[in-house]
C-alpha cells in the first residue's frame, strides 16, 4: 500500500476521531461525556501527527503525540477533578447548570419540560331515578319541531 | 556610577517588596521601612547629582549603563539603557525628593491597608525614576505606562468620594492617548531602520536622535507622527482640551498622590515632548510651533480664570498647574534656548511649589475634614507655621523673584519675546507677539487667585468647621510635617537665588538639541513654495518607506540638499539679513550654540556631532 | 576707615541680618525686645551710607575718577548664547547703535554706587531708621511685635538693594521684593478683612504695573541684546560709559518710546500714579509707621528713581516725555482734588503723597537736567516731610486709640502739645511756604517745567525764520524708526543745546504742540499747590483747632505721645524746615546728582538751561499757597458754618431744590392751560389736549435733567468719592473678568469634560449591542468557536489562496 493512501486512511481516521469529538461536544450535556469528547478530539489530532510524522518519517510528530498523551494525562486528572466538585456543587452531571457567565439582564436557559397531564375525576352519566315520570317543561313542548 | 543609577532606580522597587513582607508588623514598621527607603533612594540620587556636576560634561551625559535585554543579534536591539544628562538630571532627583515627601504627608492620613498604600507608592516611585533615565525608547514606554498602575491603585483604594470614577477616568484618558504614543514611537523605529543602514531595529533614542537628525522623517510622516506623540503627552502635560481628568484626579486622589501626580507625573508629559517630539521630529515641531503655542497660552489663561473660579483647595491647585504648565510649554516652543532652559527649570518649580501646595492643603485636610474655601478662614492665627509656609509656596508659585517660580517664567517669557520678536517666522510674527503678551498676562491672573486663596484660608477673622473640628492641642504643623516641607522651601530659595547652579548643567544637551533644530528651523522661515516643489516630488511617501531601504534612503538627502539649498535663499526672505549671517560666521564666537542656522550646517553639524557618533558606535557593537 | 566697596555691600547687608535675627530670636527669646536688631542694622546702614557719601565726595574732587563703583557679588544666571542678535540699523547721522553678534543672557548680582544711588540711600537708611525708631513706641505690645520688625528690615534690605544693583531683571527682582514687603505689612493686621484686601489690592495693582516693566525689560533684551546697566567685557551695559559717551546711540522710533512707556507703567504702578493709584489710599490700612516708611518716603519713590535712572532712554523719545509730564500732573491735580473732601487724616496724607509724586513725574518729565534735579530734590524733601506728617498722624492716632476719622476729634493741640507743632511745621512745608524745605523743591520744578515751555518757545521762535535750514533734521514725515540720538554727532549736540536735549529734532507742529503742553502743565502745577495748601491745613485746622473733641476709644489716656516717638518727630520736623533751604543755598545736592554718569549724557547735560531761583515762580507758589492757606483757614476755623456753605455750594443742594419743584403740576394749575383744555374739553378734543400738555412736561423734564444730573453729581461728591474710580474699575475690571471666571468654569464641568465623557460613553454602548451573544452557555461557545474557525478557513480559502 503506497505511503500516500496510508496517509489518507490515517488522516481519514483522524479526521473521523476529531468530527465525532466535535459533534459529540457540541450535542452533548453532560459534562464527562463532553470531556471525553474533548479528549477524542484531541485524539484525532495526535493521529493525524503520527500519520505526518511517518509520511514525511520524522519522528517531531510522533514525539509530539507522547506530549500530547501526557499533556492529555494530567488534563484528564484534572478536569475529572473539576467535574467533580462541580457535581457536588449543583448535584448533576448537566453543563446547563452552569450559566453564571451569562451578561446581567439575559434570560437563563431552561430546558423545555412536556406538562404532565393533570389528574381529573371520572366522570359518569346521571340517570333518572326508575318509575316517576320526567318533569314536562311546556315550551320545550312548544319548540319541538311538529313532524 | 552606572550601577549606582540602576541602584537608584530600582531601590523603591525593594522597598516595596520589603513594605509587602513587614506587612504584618504593624503601621509603624512599614511607614519606617518606606522613610528608609526614600531617603536612601534621595541619598543616591544627591550623590549622582553630585557626581555629574564634578564629572566633565564632554557629551553631557553621565552614568550611562547599556545593558544588552533582547541583543542586536536577534535583530531588535532593546537595550536596558539608562543614564542622566542634562534634560532629566533634575526632573530626576525632583522625583527622588518628592518621594520621601509623599511617604511624609501620608504618615498619618493612610490608616487602612498602609503596607499595600507604601507598596504602591514605591512602585510609583520606581517608574518615575525610570520614565526620566530611560534611554531606550522600549524601556522609557514601559516605565511610563507602569507609572500609571500604582496610581490608578492610590486614587482608586485611598481616594476620596468619587475615586473609582477619577481613577477609572484618569486611567483611561492617559491609556488612550499613551497608545498613539507607542504607535509613533515605532514609527520612528522603523523609519530609523529602514534609511540608516544599519541593519535590524535600534531602540536607543540618542542613535535614533542622530539618525533622524541625519535622515530626517518626511514632512506628511513627521506630521503623522507628531501627532500620535502629541496625543499621549499632550494629555499627560495636560495641555488645554485634554485636561479635565487633571482635577478630577487631584481632588479625588490621597494627599501623596497628588504630591506625586502634580510633582513628577505632569512633568513625563513635557520630558515626552523635550525628548521625542522636537530632537525627533523637529520639522514638524518648528511647523506645528504656532499651535501648540496658542494651545499653551489658552491653557495659562484658562486655567488661571478657572482656578479663580474655584471653591475647592485641591480644585484650585489643580487648574493652577494646567496654567502653569502651560508656562512650560510656551518655553519649550519658544524653541529657543532660552525657553528651553526657563522651561526644564519651570517644571522643577512647579513640582516643588504645587507639591508643596498640595501637601500643606493635604494637612488642612486632616485637621478640619474639608477642603471647602469657605468654611475655612483666618488659620493664619490658629497655624502660624502653616500660614508662613502656604505663603511661602504662593510666592513661589506666582513667581515672586527671588524664589524659584521667578527664575523659570522669566526665562520662559523671555525666550517667548525672543521667538516673537527678533526670530520669528514672517508668516506668523504677529501671531506669535500677542501669544508672547497674552503669557505675560498670565502672571498677573496667577497671582490674583492665588493670593485670593490665601487671603480667604490664611487672614480675616477666625472661622473653623465644627464637624471633626481641629485636635485638642494646637493644630499647628508638627514637626514631622514641618520636616516634610523644609526640604521643599531650601529649594524654594536655592533656586530662585542662584538659578545658574541648575541652569549650566543643562547646557551641552541643548547644544546637541540646537544640532537637531537648526535646519528645520531655518525650513519654517522659508516661504511655503519654495520648500514644497523639492518635497512633493522627490519626497518619499509616508507609509510607504518601511521595508523599502535602498529606494527611499536616496530620497531624503536630495530632499536634503534641496532644503539647505532653500535654506540659504530664505535667510534673505526671512528673517536675518545675509551680511549679518556672514559676519556671523566670523564673529561668532562658539558656533553652533545659538539655535540660530550656521553658515554652513553640514560641515558644521558633522563636526559638532562627532563625540556622539563615536560613543554611538561603541554602543552598537555590543 | 572703609573701603566704598565694603561700605555698598555693607549697607543692604546689615538689614537682612538684623530680619534673619529677628525671625530666628523674635518668636521666643527677644519677644518685646525684638526692635534691638533691627534698630541697630538701621542705624548701622545710616552711618556707613553717611560715610558713602562723604567718600564719593571725595572721589568727585579727583578729576577723572570714574563715577560709578561696581561690585560683583555672584552670578545670577548665565545662559550661553542665548540670543543672536540681528544689528540695529545705525542712525541716520552715521553713529552704530547696535552691533549684531550673539548674546549671552549673563546677570551677575553687583552692586553699583553713584551719586543718585548714594542720595537715595541716605534718604531711605535715614526716614527707616527714625522709624524703626518711632515704631518702638508706636508698635509696643502688638502680637506681631517681632514680625514687624523683620518686615521692616527686610524691606530696608530690598530698598537699598533696588537702589544699588545695577542690572534691570535685578532691579525688578527688588521691585517686586519691596512690593511684598508693603503686601506684608499693609495687611499686618491680618484679623481686618479690609487689611487683607487691602494688602492684596495693592499687590496685584502693582503687578499690572509690573507687567508693563516686565516688557520693557524684554524690549530691552530684544533692542540692547543686554539687561546690564554697566559695561562688561564684551557687553556694552544700557547705561554703560560706551552709551552715555555717545560712541553708541539709543534706538529711538517706535521701540524707543514703547521701552518708555512700559518703563512708565512699572513707575506709575509703584508710584501710584493716574491710572494705577487706586491702591494706596486703601494701603492705609497697615500700621501708620509702615505707612510713612513705605507708602511716603522710600518705596512709592522706586518709580521716580526708575524714570530718573532711565532718563537716558527717555531722551531718545520726547513723546514719551511729554506723556511722563502729563500723566504726573493730570495725577498731581486729580489727587488734590480728592484730597479736597476726606476726612480720614492718613488718607488725606494718602492722597497728598500721590500729588506730590505727581509732582516729581511733572519734573522729570521735562527731560531737562534742571527738571531731573528738581524731581529728585523733590523726592529728597518730601520724604521728610511727608514721613514727618505720617509720623504725626500716628502719634493722633496714638493718642485717639486708633480714631483717624477727623469728624470725631478736633482741637487736639492742647492735648498734643509737640505733635501740634511739628504736624505745623510739615503742613508748611508740605504747602511750600518760604523757607520750609517743600517750597525750595517745589519752587524748582515748577521753575523747570516753565523753562521747559521757554526753551521749546524759543526753539520754535528761532525756527520760524529759515525753515529751510531747519528742514534738514526736522522733517515732520521722517519715519519714526530710524530716529536716534546720538551724543558725538554735531548736529544733534547742536540741536541738544539749542532745544534743551529734547533728544532727536522734532517737527514745527509737535513743538508747538509739546510747548502747549507744557505751559498748560505748569499753571496745573501752579493750581496743585493751591490746592495743596487747602487740603493740608484743612486737616490740620481739623484736627487741632476748633472745639476740643476725643473720642471714647481714647479713654482717660488721651496724652502726647512717648519719647521714642516724639523724638523721631521733632528731628524731622527740623530736617523738613532746613533741608531745602540748606542744600539750595550750597547747590551740594545739584552738584553731587549732575555727577551720576546716566545724568552726563551729552543731551541732557547740555540741556542744564538757567537752573536757579526764579522770583517771579516763587511769588506765584508762595501767593498760591498763602491764599490756600487763607482760604482753608476762614472756612475751618471757627464755626461749621463755613463748612456747610461750602458743601452746599458744591454739593449742589440748591440744583436738588431745583430739580424738586413739582413743575407739571404747576404747569397744569396755570389757569390759561386750564383755559385751553376747557375749550379742547369742549370741542371734543380733550385727547389731544392731554397729549400736548403730556408732551410740554415730558419737554420740561428734559430740560431740568441735567440738574438733577448736577444734583447726583455734583463736584463735592465726585471729590468725596475719589471721582467713582474704583467703581470703574470694579465695573471695567475686576466683574468681567469674574463673569469670564465663572463662565470658563461652568464650561470646563459641561462642554469639555461632557465632551470627555459622551466620548467614553461609545464603547459602552457599542458593547451593549453585544450583549445578547454571551448567554453562558458552554455548548454556545464550543459552536461559536467552530464557527469562527470556519469563517477564517473560509476567508482564507476565497481569497488568501489567489
Amino acid at each position: 500500500m503506497s505511503e500516500l493512501a496510508l496517509l489518507q486512511n490515517y488522516l481519514l481516521i483522524g479526521a473521523l476521531l476529531f468530527g465525532l469529538g466535535l459533534t459529540g461536544f457540541l450535542v452533548r450535556r453532560n459534562l464527562i461525556v463532553m470531556f471525553l469528547c474533548a479528549e477524542m478530539m484531541l485524539q484525532g489530532i495526535s493521529v493525524s501527527l503520527v500519520a505526518w510524522g511517518r509520511y514525511h518519517d520524522d519522528w517531531g510528530g510522533q514525539m509530539l503525540v507522547v506530549f500530547i498523551l501526557a499533556v492529555a494525562a494530567c488534563e484528564a486528572g484534572i478536569a475529572l477533578a473539576l467535574i467533580l466538585m462541580l457535581r457536588q456543587r449543583s448535584g448533576s452531571l448537566d453543563i446547563v447548570a452552569w450559566q453564571q457567565l451569562r451578561e446581567e439582564g439575559q434570560a437563563r436557559y431552561v430546558d423545555r419540560e412536556v406538562p404532565e397531564e393533570r389528574e381529573e375525576p371520572p366522570q359518569w352519566p346521571r340517570l333518572t331515578p326508575a318509575g316517576i315520570e320526567p318533569p314536562w317543561d311546556p315550551d320545550e313542548a312548544l319548540h319541538r319541531s311538529h313532524v | 556610577m552606572a550601577r549606582l543609577l540602576i541602584l537608584t532606580i530600582f531601590l523603591p522597587l525593594a522597598g516595596a517588596l520589603a513594605v509587602g513582607l513587614v506587612s504584618t508588623w504593624g503601621r509603624t514598621v512599614v511607614r519606617m521601612v518606606a522613610l528608609l527607603t526614600t531617603v536612601l533612594t534621595l541619598l543616591a540620587a544627591a550623590v549622582l547629582l553630585a557626581g555629574y556636576r564634578g564629572a566633565p560634561l564632554a557629551g553631557g551625559e553621565y552614568a550611562v549603563s547599556e545593558l544588552a535585554w533582547l541583543g542586536p543579534e536577534s535583530g531588535l536591539d532593546v537595550r536596558f539603557s539608562v543614564g542622566l544628562d542634562g534634560l532629566n538630571l533634575w526632573l530626576f532627583g525632583l522625583s527622588a525628593l518628592l518621594l520621601v515627601t509623599s511617604v511624609l504627608v501620608s504618615w498619618e492620613a493612610i490608616a487602612d491597608r498602609p503596607a499595600l498604600f507604601y507598596g504602591m507608592l514605591l512602585l510609583l516611585g520606581c517608574g518615575c525614576l525610570g520614565v526620566f533615565t530611560a534611554r531606550d525608547i522600549l524601556l522609557f514606554y514601559i516605565f511610563f505606562e507602569f507609572t500609571l498602575i500604582p496610581l490608578y491603585f492610590l486614587i482608586g483604594i485611598w481616594g476620596s468620594e468619587q475615586r473609582r470614577y477619577a481613577a477609572a477616568k484618569f486611567f483611561l484618558f492617559t491609556l488612550a492617548g499613551s497608545v498613539l504614543t507607542f504607535l509613533a514611537l515605532l514609527a520612528i523605529v522603523l523609519w530609523d531602520a529602514s534609511q540608516s543602514g544599519r541593519g535590524g531595529l535600534t531602540f536607543s533614542i540618542p542613535a535614533l536622535t542622530a539618525s533622524v537628525t541625519a535622515h530626517p522623517l518626511p514632512r506628511q510622516l513627521q506630521w503623522l507622527v507628531f501627532a500620535g506623540l502629541f496625543a499621549g503627552f499632550a494629555i499627560k502635560v495636560p495641555l488645554f482640551p485634554l485636561h479635565t481628568w487633571l482635577p478630577l484626579a487631584h481632588v479625588q486622589a490621597p494627599t501623596a498622590g497628588s504630591v506625586i501626580l502634580a510633582g513628577i507625573l505632569l512633568k513625563i508629559g513635557t520630558y515626552g515632548f523635550l525628548r521625542f517630539s522636537i530632537p525627533l521630529l523637529p520639522e514638524a515641531a518648528a511647523r506645528g510651533m504656532p499651535w501648540l503655542l496658542w494651545l499653551a497660552v489658552i491653557g495659562i489663561l484658562y486655567g488661571a480664570l478657572v482656578a479663580l473660579a474655584q471653591s475647592d483647595m485641591k480644585r484650585l491647585i489643580a487648574y493652577s498647574s494646567v496654567s502653569h504648565l502651560g508656562f512650560c510649554m510656551v518655553g519649550l516652543f519658544a524653541l529657543n534656548r532660552l525657553g528651553t532652559q526657563g522651561s526644564l527649570l519651570q517644571m522643577i518649580n512647579h513640582g516643588i511649589s504645587t507639591g508643596a501646595l498640595f501637601a500643606l492643603v493635604g494637612m488642612i485636610y486632616e485637621r478640619y475634614h474639608t477642603r471647602e474655601i469657605s468654611r475655612l478662614s483666618g488659620l493664619a492665627r490658629r497655624m502660624p507655621v502653616m500660614a508662613f509656609f502656604l505663603l511661602l509656596f504662593t510666592f513661589s508659585s506666582i513667581g515672586l523673584p527671588g524664589l524659584n517660580g521667578f527664575a523659570g517664567e522669566f526665562l520662559v517669557l523671555l525666550g517667548m519675546f525672543q521667538r516673537g520678536w527678533a526670530e520669528a517666522p514672517a508668516a506668523v510674527s504677529g501671531q506669535l507677539k500677542v501669544i508672547a503678551v497674552l503669557s505675560l498676562l498670565g502672571v498677573v491672573l496667577g497671582a490674583w487667585y492665588m493670593l485670593w486663596l490665601v487671603q480667604r484660608i490664611c487672614f480675616g477673622p477666625l472661622r473653623e468647621p465644627h464637624d471633626g473640628g481641629p485636635p485638642a492641642a494646637s493644630p499647628d504643623l508638627s514637626l514631622r510635617e514641618v520636616a516634610a516641607l523644609v526640604p521643599l522651601a531650601v529649594f524654594v530659595f536655592w533656586i530662585g537665588l542662584a538659578p545658574r547652579w541648575f541652569l549650566d548643567p543643562v547646557g551641552p544637551a541643548l547644544d546637541r538639541m540646537a544640532d537637531a533644530m537648526e535646519r528645520p528651523l531655518r525650513q519654517v522661515h522659508t516661504p511655503q513654495e519654495k520648500l514644497a516643489q523639492p518635497r512633493i516630488e522627490r519626497g518619499p511617501r509616508p507609509g510607504a518607506d518601511f521595508g523599502r531601504v535602498s529606494a527611499s534612503s536616496r530620497a531624503p538627502r536630495a530632499t536634503a540638499t534641496a532644503w539647505t539649498s532653500a535654506g540659504k535663499g530664505d535667510r534673505v526672505a526671512g528673517w536675518a539679513r545675509p551680511e549679518q549671517d556672514r559676519d556671523d560666521v566670523r564673529l561668532d564666537r562658539d558656533r553652533g550654540r545659538g539655535w540660530l542656522p550656521r553658515a554652513l550646517p553640514e560641515s558644521g553639524a558633522s563636526r559638532r556631532r562627532f563625540p556622539d557618533q563615536v560613543r554611538w558606535s561603541r554602543a552598537d557593537q555590543h | 576707615m572703609f573701603e566704598p566697596q565694603t561700605l555698598l555691600v555693607l549697607i543692604p547687608a546689615l538689614p537682612l541680618a538684623a530680619c534673619l535675627v529677628t525671625v530666628v530670636l523674635g518668636p521666643h527669646v527677644l519677644r518685646d525686645s525684638s526692635h534691638w536688631p533691627t534698630v541697630l542694622g538701621l542705624v548701622g546702614s545710616l552711618v556707613l551710607s553717611l560715610m558713602l557719601v562723604a567718600s564719593w565726595q571725595q572721589r568727585l574732587e579727583v578729576r577723572g575718577a570714574p563715577a560709578e563703583l561696581l561690585v560683583t557679588c555672584w552670578s545670577w544666571v548665565d545662559v550661553a548664547g542665548a540670543y543672536r542678535q540681528a544689528p540695529a540699523p545705525p542712525s541716520p547721522t552715521g553713529v552704530a547703535v547696535q552691533p549684531g553678534g550673539l548674546r549671552d543672557l549673563r546677570v551677575d548680582v553687583v552692586l553699583r554706587a553713584d551719586a543718585l544711588t548714594a542720595i537715595m540711600l541716605v534718604m531711605v537708611t535715614f526716614v527707616s531708621t527714625l522709624v524703626g525708631i518711632y515704631s518702638i513706641g508706636y508698635m509696643r505690645g502688638d502680637r506681631g511685635y517681632w514680625r514687624f520688625f523683620a518686615c521692616i528690615s527686610l524691606f530696608v534690605f530690598s530698598m537699598t538693594m533696588l537702589v544699588s544693583v545695577s542690572n534691570f531683571l535685578l532691579v525688578y527682582v527688588f521691585w517686586e521684593a519691596v512690593g511684598v514687603c508693603s503686601y506684608l505689612l499693609i495687611g499686618f493686621w491680618y484679623q481686618k478683612p479690609e487689611a487683607a484686601a487691602a494688602g492684596k489690592k495693592a499687590f496685584l495693582v502693582n503687578r499690572v504695573g509690573d507687567v508693563g516693566f516686565a516688557l520693557a525689560i524684554f524690549l530691552i533684551w530684544i533692542t540692547y541684546g543686554t539687561l546690564n546697566f554697566h559695561d562688561s567685557p564684551g557687553v556694552d551695559g544700557v547705561l554703560g560709559q560706551a552709551r552715555l559717551s555717545g560712541a553708541l546711540g539709543y534706538v529711538g522710533g517706535g521701540v524707543g518710546l514703547a521701552i518708555c512707556l512700559c518703563l512708565l507703567l512699572g513707575a506709575c504702578g509703584k508710584s501710584a500714579q493716574f491710572p494705577l493709584h487706586v491702591w494706596l489710599p486703601d494701603a492705609m490700612e497697615g500700621p501708620t509707621p509702615v505707612s510713612a516708611l513705605i507708602h511716603a518716603a522710600t518705596m512709592v519713590t522706586a518709580g521716580v528713581y526708575l524714570v530718573t535712572r532711565c532718563a537716558p532712554l527717555f531722551t531718545v523719545s520726547p513723546e514719551a516725555q511729554l506723556v511722563v509730564a502729563s500723566i504726573g500732573g493730570f495725577t498731581a491735580l486729580l489727587a488734590a482734588l480728592m484730597a479736597l473732601t476726606q476726612f480720614d487724616l492718613k488718607r488725606i496724607l494718602a492722597y497728598s503723597t500721590i500729588s506730590q509724586l505727581g509732582y516729581m513725574f511733572l519734573a522729570l518729565g521735562t527731560g531737562t537736567l534742571a527738571g531731573i534735579t528738581a524731581g529728585m530734590f523733590h523726592l529728597f524733601t518730601h520724604a521728610f516731610f511727608k514721613a514727618l506728617l505720617f509720623l504725626g498722624a500716628g502719634s493722633v492716632m496714638h493718642a485717639m486709640g486708633h480714631v483717624i476719622d477727623m469728624r470725631r476729634f478736633g482741637g487736639l493741640r492742647r492735648v498734643l502739645p509737640v505733635t501740634h507743632v511739628t504736624f505745623a511745621v510739615g503742613c508748611l512745608a508740605l504747602a511750600g511756604v518760604f523757607p520750609l524745605s517743600g517750597f525750595w523743591s517745589k519752587d524748582a520744578i515748577l521753575a523747570s517745567v516753565h523753562e521747559r515751555a521757554h526753551q521749546l518757545d524759543h526753539e520754535l521762535a528761532h525756527r520760524q525764520p529759515q525753515p529751510g535750514a531747519a528742514a534738514g533734521h526736522t522733517t515732520p514725515d521722517r519715519p519714526a524708526s530710524d530716529r536716534v540720538v546720538a551724543g558725538v554727532d554735531s548736529h544733534a549736540r547742536w540741536d541738544a543745546g539749542r532745544e534743551g536735549g529734547s533728544g532727536p529734532a522734532l517737527s514745527t507742529g509737535q513743538l508747538r504742540q509739546h510747548a502747549r503742553v507744557y505751559r498748560g502743565l505748569y499753571w496745573v502745577g501752579l493750581g496743585t499747590a493751591f490746592l495743596t495748601a487747602i487740603y493740608t491745613f484743612r486737616a490740620f485746622f481739623l484736627t487741632f483747632y476748633g472745639r476740643e473733641r476725643i473720642p471714647h476709644e481714647a479713654g482717660e489716656h488721651a496724652h502726647e505721645s512717648p519719647r521714642s516717638m516724639v523724638i523721631p518727630l521733632v528731628i524731622l520736623a527740623v530736617g523738613a524746615a532746613v533741608v531745602g533751604g540748606w542744600l539750595t543755598g550750597t547747590g551740594g545736592f545739584a552738584r553731587l546728582l549732575a555727577e551720576t554718569p546716566s545724568l552726563t549724557l551729552a543731551t541732557i547735560r547740555e540741556s542744564a538751561g538757567a537752573g536757579g531761583f526764579h522770583y517771579d515762580i516763587a511769588v506765584a507758589s508762595s501767593v498760591a499757597a498763602l491764599v490756600g492757606i487763607g482760604l482753608a483757614a476762614f472756612l475751618y476755623l471757627g464755626h461749621d458754618r463755613e463748612i456747610e456753605l461750602l458743601t452746599w455750594l458744591l454739593d449742589g443742594r440748591w440744583l436738588k431744590g431745583l430739580a424738586e419743584r413739582p413743575w407739571g403740576a404747576r404747569l397744569a394749575g396755570m389757569p390759561l392751560v386750564a383755559a385751553i383744555r376747557r375749550g379742547a374739553d369742549a370741542a371734543g378734543l380733550g385727547s389731544l389736549a392731554r397729549l400736548l400738555g403730556n408732551l410740554v412736561l415730558l419737554l420740561i423734564l428734559l430740560l431740568i435733567s441735567p440738574l438733577l444730573i448736577g444734583y447726583y453729581v455734583s463736584p463735592y461728591r465726585l471729590s468725596r468719592d475719589k471721582f467713582f474710580l474704583d467703581e470703574i474699575y470694579a465695573v471695567l475690571v475686576v466683574w468681567p473678568l469674574r463673569a469670564t471666571a465663572a463662565v470658563c468654569d461652568a464650561a470646563d464641568r459641561w462642554l469639555v469634560d461632557g465632551l470627555v465623557n459622551v466620548l467614553g460613553r461609545i464603547p459602552v454602548w457599542a458593547g451593549g449591542l453585544m450583549r445578547a451573544l454571551q448567554m453562558g452557555l458552554v455548548p454556545f461557545y464550543g459552536l461559536a468557536m467552530l464557527l469562527g474557525i470556519l469563517t477564517l478557513i473560509a476567508a482564507r480559502v476565497l481569497w488568501g489562496a489567489g
